[in-house]
């Protein structure tokens, strides 16, 4: 009769012991995974808002002047209108969203024939408003994500009005 | 037999030597991980509680008046304090959220004349 082998208890205990080893160096990679990629998600996120709301604020701030800064609409999109005048004629900065995009058109003023794809794009963007609630300057921008944030400026000259 | 035995239990006792070590390691681990997620929670909250209390000292500045207010934006509370003072608007401002004061802000703005 063929006698019967049973693993001996310490190979079991070892067996177990590298299982356990390996189940929780598993665990942990994975949590560690998890964890960095949520994190770096997030921070990606609340980056994007934050990069396209500081591009705006500096924008508005640097073109700070009588009569410069100006809240709108370009080809039915909320815009932020910025003139300079060089050697005499006026030039528009035009800030909006489109198509994704955050864009910024330079032109020089009266141009015609300038649809909103002419716009440079600078940032990945879903959805930007502009509005003057009594001289002061609300953008909302909301990126790719769906998140909305909210900056409000108050220009010192004030806000000027969209020449045609 | 008996050397078998003595070479298994040495085996054994540096498979739990190094078991040990590991816990060790993922503990660490484990700490710096979740001290990482927390700097990055509080991070985005001191970010968005800039935002916050820059926004309140912009439309302050567009309208400067001596008022208390408290606005709810989200998980975090806006509480403005105006006082005027020799012609000169100061305000407060300060942002909380339910883990306590995130953010202050004071700024002033001078009483443009009649």
């Amino acid at each position: 009769m063929e006698q019967r082998h049973f693993p001996r208890p310490d190979r079991v205990a070892a067996v177990l012991l590298c299982l356990v080893f390996l189940f929780f160096s598993m665990g942990f990679v994975l949590m560690g995974g998890n964890v960095y990629q949520k994190d770096a998600a997030q921070a990606d996120e609340n980056a994007d808002t934050r990069t396209v709301l500081a591009y705006l604020a500096n924008q508005v701030r640097r073109a700070d002047a009588a009569g410069a800064v100006a809240a709108g609409q370009f080809s039915g999109n909320d815009a932020l209108f910025f003139y300079q005048t060089y050697s005499g004629d006026t030039y528009v900065t035009c800030i909006y969203c489109y198509d994704g995009f955050l864009r910024e058109l330079f032109y020089q003023e009266g141009a015609t024939g300038l649809g909103p794809d002419a716009g440079e794009a600078i940032l990945a963007l879903s959805a930007l408003t502009v509005e003057d609630r009594d001289g002061v300057l609300a953008l909302s921008a909301t990126n790719i994500q769906g998140d909305t944030a909210l900056l409000q400026l108050t220009p010192r000259c004030g806000l000027g009005e969209v020449r045609e | 037999m008996k050397r078998r035995g003595t070479r298994s239990a040495l085996f054994l006792g540096e498979l739990l030597f190094c078991l040990l070590a590991f816990a060790l390691c993922m503990t660490v681990c484990v700490r710096l991980l979740v001290r990482s997620h927390t700097m990055g929670r509080e991070s985005r909250d001191l970010v968005e509680a800039v935002r916050l209390a820059t926004n309140a000292a912009e439309e302050f500045r567009a309208a400067p008046a001596e008022t208390q207010t408290t606005a709810q934006t989200g998980a975090f509370t806006v509480a403005l304090n105006a006082t005027k003072n020799d012609g000169l608007y100061a305000a407060h401002i300060v942002v909380s959220n339910t883990d306590g004061q995130v953010y202050t802000l004071d700024c002033a703005v001078a009483e443009v004349g009649p």
